[in-house]
């Protein structure tokens, strides 16, 4: 049994006129010190997911259905009460945005040393001493943990979050966008440091971008997501090099490759469907150059083509023998 | 710019300001149509009108032109001279001033204080049950308070729990002819006197004090610090109190410290309709009357004091806010 399971995980945000089905049966699974990235268009249910995780969800957002297995607990049922505990000590959460992540009245320090002492049974003095350490671990200088947000670079922020997210010494720590907010030598060095700490700590690691080089440097393995559903599932390798939904091809073409000598941005056309009322069959096949009838008309299951890899789409064998 | 010096800045530019508030109110007040004495003269025997009135217009130097009156008033001001008052004649104004300002700083800051813990503590409420009955009473109870013209609500309470009921005297802020026997009973019958108009006063402010702060609540609630703090698996009250409440309170501050303020402006409407013996009423009556020097003198004082809350303010929001540097 993996660390974490996702099946069939539904999500929906209940608004005027019905449910948004941010997140449709959404499949994944995580060992112990893997990395696995989730990347999609934005409004795709990427972030929904996430926050899903840890039942961080806006009020009108819900669970709809489908399971959430920590170390084969299920989060999405548990209690307010309970699932507290998982939140920080066990799983914890880089938000996009650390320029407002942080609360801006209060010292940077004491925000990390607040969730040590939510979780461990510490004297304040110690667990200044901890949040010392993880500075010294992200490459701040210790003095700034008595620093105000603002003091801070847009960087700094960013290695602030990190250091809180490993206050308590998680098993897994969700980076949501982590460094889209950030320019892009510091978002190298932001990477990096993520990177060296998952290594070194074991941990495991769920990193959502739309940047898909990003997870093609840092993740194990990949789960593309479109309108709230798994598009295609396997390691990073096969995703990259031999992806089968149109859907993926389309993603990866229209990212810039260094190597590529000349090769031609392809854009996906059209946009993502409207969650409240997606299209039926394969929610793709308004967009797909491939749509048959069939697309039109029903809805594609996500199987295992391969060993380990997992797409939805009714022409995943025709595919195979179009050259990607 | 350090403290110091940031202090001094503000006091210049409050003294700069005071200047222009007590210039506009000497012109104002004399472009006014009408004499100040003349309702003053009509209750004089017919024949000696024309006499009285040359005598009292020279008497008070209203003969000279306008920029020398003007002068003179500065000149008096810096020294500390408020001059006397038109209608009550030979009385100094600042005595009329220390007469009313008592009643007002009572009437005004038991009002305001009330105000301000009720209408946050309903705020406060409201958001944190959003979209639940105590919010949405709230909003509508806070909206039509918020609605409803001061003058209109005290004569209702003159009409229902003075008259039809008798609960509360009528006006005024002591029974007249009342012998008290000792100091306490006199606090007791004026307290009884203030009951209506600070009633009146708290209803009508406390409900936009209250959607004030459920707004600022709400503003901080959809914050990502927010998120991150309920990530962090904190309960819902160290979330509440410790990082959403922090932060919304930070607008409040400086609305308290404005509206503090104001306490010594009175209530012109208020202690009108209750006939409460204060500044506004002051105001009030020396408008009408051409009293110049009495509502010189009570403007004079109530921008000092809006002044000073002001500078009192930003110093507070500097010192609670880390992000506002000098």
């Amino acid at each position: 049994m993996a660390m974490l399971e996702v099946e069939d995980l539904k999500i929906y945000y209940e608004v005027i006129g019905g449910d948004v089905k941010a997140v449709d049966g959404v499949y994944f699974d995580l060992e112990k010190g893997e990395a696995l990235g989730l990347a999609g268009e934005s409004g795709c249910g990427k972030t929904t997911a996430a926050l899903g995780i840890l039942r961080l969800l806006p009020s009108n957002g819900r669970i709809a259905g489908g399971k959430i297995l920590f170390e084969g607990k299920d989060l999405a049922k548990m209690s307010e009460e309970s699932i507290r505990k998982y939140r920080w000590k066990r799983i914890s959460i880089i938000f996009q945005g650390a320029m407002n992540a942080l609360n801006p009245v209060i010292r940077v320090g004491n925000q990390i040393v607040e969730a040590i002492l939510a979780h461990e049974n510490v004297t304040e003095q110690e667990a200044w001493r901890r949040t010392e350490e993880l500075f010294e671990m992200v490459g701040l200088d210790p003095e700034r943990a008595k620093d105000y947000p603002h003091e801070l670079s847009g960087g700094m922020r960013q290695r602030v979050m990190i250091a809180m997210a490993l206050a308590c010494n998680p098993d897994l720590v969700i980076a949501d966008e982590p460094t889209t907010a950030l320019d892009v030598t510091i978002q190298a060095q932001v990477l990096e440091l993520m990177k060296k700490l998952q290594k070194e700590l074991n941990l495991s690691l769920i990193l959502i971008t739309h940047d898909l080089a990003v997870i093609a440097e840092t993740c194990n393995k990949v789960a593309i997501m479109y309108a709230g559903k798994i598009a295609e599932y396997a390691d990073t390798y096969t995703i990259f090099k031999k992806p089968l939904h149109p859907y993926t091809r389309g993603l990866i073409k229209a990212v810039p490759s260094i190597k590529g000598t000349k090769e031609k941005l392809v854009a996906i056309p059209g946009s993502p469907p409207d969650l409240l009322y997606p299209p039926p069959g394969c929610r793709f096949h308004p967009r797909c150059k491939y749509a048959k009838d069939i697309c039109k008309e029903k809805e594609p299951e996500l199987t295992e083509v391969a060993p380990g890899h997992y797409a939805s789409c009714h022409f995943v064998d025709e595919m195979k023998n179009i050259p990607f | 710019m350090g403290m110091r010096e940031y202090l001094i800045k503000r006091i210049i530019q409050g003294i700069v300001t005071i200047f222009v508030v007590i210039s506009i109110n000497f012109f104002l007040f004399r472009a006014m149509p009408g004499n100040p004495f003349m309702r003053f003269i009509e209750s004089q025997p017919r024949g000696k009108v024309k006499e009285m009135v040359d005598i009292y217009i020279k008497l008070f130097g209203l003969d000279k032109p306008l920029w020398e009156q003007y002068l003179i008033y500065i000149k008096n001001l810096l020294m500390g001279k408020f001059g006397y008052s038109f209608r009550q004649v030979g009385v100094p104004v600042s005595k009329i001033i220390m007469e009313r300002l008592p009643n007002t700083l009572i009437l005004m800051g038991t009002a305001t204080t009330l105000t301000i813990i009720i209408g946050i503590a309903f705020g406060v409420i409201a958001a944190g049950r959003r979209g639940e009955l105590a919010d949405i009473s709230t909003v509508v109870v806070g909206l039509t308070l918020y609605s409803i013209p001061i003058f209109w609500l005290g004569l209702v309470f003159i009409l229902v729990f003075g008259f039809w009921l008798g609960w509360f005297p009528l006006w005024g802020m002591i029974t007249p002819g009342k012998y008290f026997s000792n100091p306490f009973e006199y606090a007791v019958d004026y307290l009884w006197h203030m009951t209506m108009p600070c009633t009146v006063l708290v209803l009508v402010s406390a409900g936009g004090w209250a959607l004030i702060t459920r707004n600022a609540l709400l503003d901080v609630f959809t914050e990502d610090y927010i998120l991150t703090a309920k990530a962090k698996g904190l309960d819902e009250r160290t979330v509440f109190y410790k990082h959403a409440l922090r932060n919304a309170m930070l607008p409040l501050v400086t609305m308290i410290a404005l509206s503090f303020g104001f306490i010594a402006s009175g209530a012109v409407l208020t202690e009108t309709v209750f006939s409460w013996y204060g500044i506004g009423r002051l105001l009030y009556e020396g408008t009408m009357q051409h009293d110049y020097p009495v509502v010189q003198a009570a403007f004079f004082m109530i921008a000092i004091c809006v002044i000073a809350a002001n500078i009192i303010a930003d110093i507070l929001y500097a010192y609670l806010d880390p992000r506002v540097k000098y």
